[in-house]
């Protein structure tokens, strides 16, 4: 299946869960927003992602 | 007889050496409790305005917290507060280590230095006797050599050493105060202040000895650390990959300053530089604080070139030292924080004043005549370590520099203070406001210059509202959610003065903004209120605290208008309002229009003069400062 991740295409396997995608791209706390909704911590890792899905992931980062 | 402990202070005056021991009664520390705050309180009640940074009269204050010593995490922290010879602005720089839990262990909240020693002397604290002592074997030298020097003098392994290094000596504006070698109070050049008195060190005797006021309620706090960092991945990989863990990312999202913040982007360095390579190559071990379960200190060792007696670079060092002078060589980034750890050198302005350097000199306002034959291009690893030293020893341009970006923009002309990316004077860490417009605002009205540790960053208000992060925010009132970082409007206003109320009250307690915190950190509002009650036997609630972090934020802005400082000097360097040229963050940019008006809302907020910035009477008053208006 394709999404756009942060504004570029990105294959991926069918069934693939959002928890993977964070992991693939190396997010290690970060905020997820599918289609204009934002997706609750609890949800990460039942989510699947769909073809054609909009997929924006903010990376979370405080001062250091 | 006040329930809240009086504050222990040791006052020395270094030109006749008499040293003084009083106190500051409950009542009235209950309303300064400790860190800068005290330091401020100290200083606002001696210090005429308007003195040189580096005349005898200015005021240098180390000081901690009623708590500093218990056995919890994150609660090592020291505050040096003084007049900035940097910025010209109150000075306040925090650092860790165990030197604060050894100089609460001594019996004091607060050292304060008056004056200035004929010769170079240091200051050796052993419970009740204090000493001013011969330096003149120790002056000039490293941090290092300096160390067993002191520990020779005393015939006692078993002392803690805050001291300055030859920067210091030599009075480089942004000269730190370093502890074991590798632990700095690194920003707004204190170090200098120290040099300046002549005062090469203060030395504690290694003594521990803060209780709990209540054990049975305290004991569970502390121990639930281990489950917190269980669950908490931003504090867990701090450990795990240091500051640095996210420079990688930073620059894969186009947020990374880069050649002296021209980009955000660094593609061709970033993977090189960032925590796991590190962590892949050159790190012996992970250090730690005084009783801290994070372990977020990086120590690195490669033979022949860095000792890890001198620690490791945080995220800032590696984007100063990195980034932003094109550097993607670990090794260069690693032999840097030592130099500056063993000469006693802020990482972050001294790397971004190198930066500076190398844009003037591609630029072509300085050439090589001026630079003794250093070619300063972006990405020259050679010229580093020579140039670190010139600036130690103030040699050759190292002169020019040791004062700063702004200063040596002045005398340099031609456009170069385009170049000096600064606010008041003090370089900017690595945090683009761009991608935290909120952030962005605390540098500019920060009182001492732009500081990423004063507030909260707005990425956290993206989490979502089932998060740690938000549910914390919502109890300090910050409630709105957003989908990208970039705006700035009315709830982010808000969101930047009430987290830096906070962060505020973090360091004036002197807690770990790692540890401690409104959003992500391990222990949040409640935790800190039950640290209060079960640590101190402090009747506390989260407004009093708030309140606390105001005042501390207006007594600084109090200080700065006595300078002559106004909203004139709470501006972002131009660089930052233009559009990003590559990378994935192409085209993004800073509205000017909007950062500016939001810095208006800020003042309103703040309860400040419109015109000026500064703190009106009335707000002084509601914040019990109403005593600074009779001086």
């Amino acid at each position: 299946m394709n999404i756009l991740l942060n504004d570029t295409a990105l294959e991926l396997p069918d069934d693939y869960c959002l928890k993977d995608l964070l992991k693939l791209k190396r997010y290690r706390r970060a905020a997820v927003i599918i289609n204009d909704k934002h997706i609750l911590i609890r949800d990460y890792e039942s989510v699947i992602l769909k073809n054609n899905d909009v997929v924006k992931i903010v990376r979370i980062s405080g001062g250091g | 007889m006040s329930l809240f402990p009086d504050a222990k202070i040791l006052d020395i005056d270094l030109t006749s050496g008499q040293v003084i021991k009083k106190t500051v009664p409950g009542n009235i520390y209950r309303l300064y409790p400790g860190g800068s705050a005290l330091g401020l309180y100290l200083i606002l009640q001696d210090m005429p305005a308007k003195v040189d940074p580096l005349a005898s009269e200015n005021m240098l204050v180390f000081s901690v917290a009623p708590f500093t010593g218990l056995n919890i995490s994150g609660l090592s922290r020291m505050v040096v507060t003084t007049k900035s010879p940097l910025t010209g602005t109150i000075g306040d720089s925090q650092g860790g280590g165990f030197f604060p839990v050894y100089l609460k262990g001594n019996g004091y909240d607060a050292v304060v230095c008056r004056g200035k020693s004929p010769e170079p002397v240091y200051i050796y604290v052993n419970e009740g006797e204090v000493e001013i002592r011969d330096a003149s074997k120790m002056w000039g030298k490293v941090t290092g050599d300096a160390e067993a020097l002191f520990r020779e003098d005393l015939g006692d392994d078993k002392v803690d050493i805050a001291q300055i290094g030859p920067a210091g000596e030599n009075l480089v504006s942004y000269a730190s105060i370093i502890n074991q070698c590798n632990r700095a109070n690194g920003r707004n050049g204190t170090g200098a202040v120290m040099g300046s008195k002549n005062l090469k060190a203060l030395v504690v005797k290694k003594i521990i000895n803060t209780k709990p006021y209540d054990p049975e309620a305290f004991k569970p706090l502390a121990k639930s650390v281990k489950q917190k960092l269980e669950e908490n991945e931003c504090v867990a990989g701090l450990g795990e990959l240091g500051t640095d863990g996210d420079l990688e990312g930073f620059s894969d999202d186009g947020f990374l300053p880069t050649r002296n913040w021209n980009t955000g982007y660094f593609p061709e360095g970033a993977k090189a530089i960032t925590g796991t390579t590190m962590s892949e190559t050159v790190l012996k071990r992970r250090d730690t604080c005084y009783a801290c379960a994070v372990r977020c200190k990086r120590v690195v060792e490669i033979p022949g070139l860095v000792d890890p007696l001198y620690g490791g670079p945080e995220y800032e060092t590696c984007g100063t030292f990195g980034s932003y002078c094109c550097i993607s060589d670990l090794p260069t980034i690693c032999r840097a924080n030592q130099l500056c750890n063993m000469f006693g050198i802020d990482t972050i302005s001294c790397g971004a004043t190198i930066a500076f350097a190398m844009e003037c000199y591609e630029k072509g306002l300085i050439d090589t005549k001026d630079t003794g034959g250093l070619k300063l291009s972006f990405g020259n690893t050679e010229i580093i370590e020579p140039l670190i030293k010139m600036i130690a020893s103030r040699e050759g341009i190292g002169d020019l520099l040791a004062d700063g970006s702004k200063k040596a923009a002045l005398k340099i002309g031609g456009g170069a203070d385009k170049m000096s990316i600064s606010v008041k004077g003090q370089e900017l860490p690595a945090h683009m406001p761009q991608y935290k417009p909120a952030v962005g605002l605390i540098y500019a009205v920060n009182p001492f210059g732009a500081d990423h540790q004063s507030s909260e960053h707005d990425t956290f208000m993206i989490m979502p509202e089932d998060s740690i992060e938000r549910k914390r925010l919502a109890q300090i009132g910050t409630t709105a959610e957003y989908d990208n970082p970039f705006v700035i409007d009315d709830d982010k206003v808000r969101f930047a003065f009430d987290s830096q109320c906070y962060f505020s009250v973090l360091d004036t307690l002197c807690l770990c903004q790692f540890v401690w915190g409104p959003s992500w950190e391990l222990y949040g509002p409640d935790d800190m209120i039950d640290l209060c009650k079960s640590g101190l036997g402090w009747e506390t609630s989260l407004f009093e605290l708030m309140r606390v972090g105001e005042r501390r934020i207006n007594m600084m802005r109090f200080f700065n208008a006595r300078e002559g400082f106004t909203k004139e000097e709470d501006i972002l360097p131009e660089r930052l309002f233009k559009p990003f040229p590559d990378g994935p963050s192409k085209g993004v940019q800073l509205d000017k229009e909007e950062f500016y008006k939001a810095r208006d809302l800020y003042y309103s907020f703040a309860g400040w003069d419109m015109e000026t910035g500064n703190p009106t009477e009335s707000t002084l008053r509601k914040l019990s400062l109403g005593w600074l208006l009779e001086k």
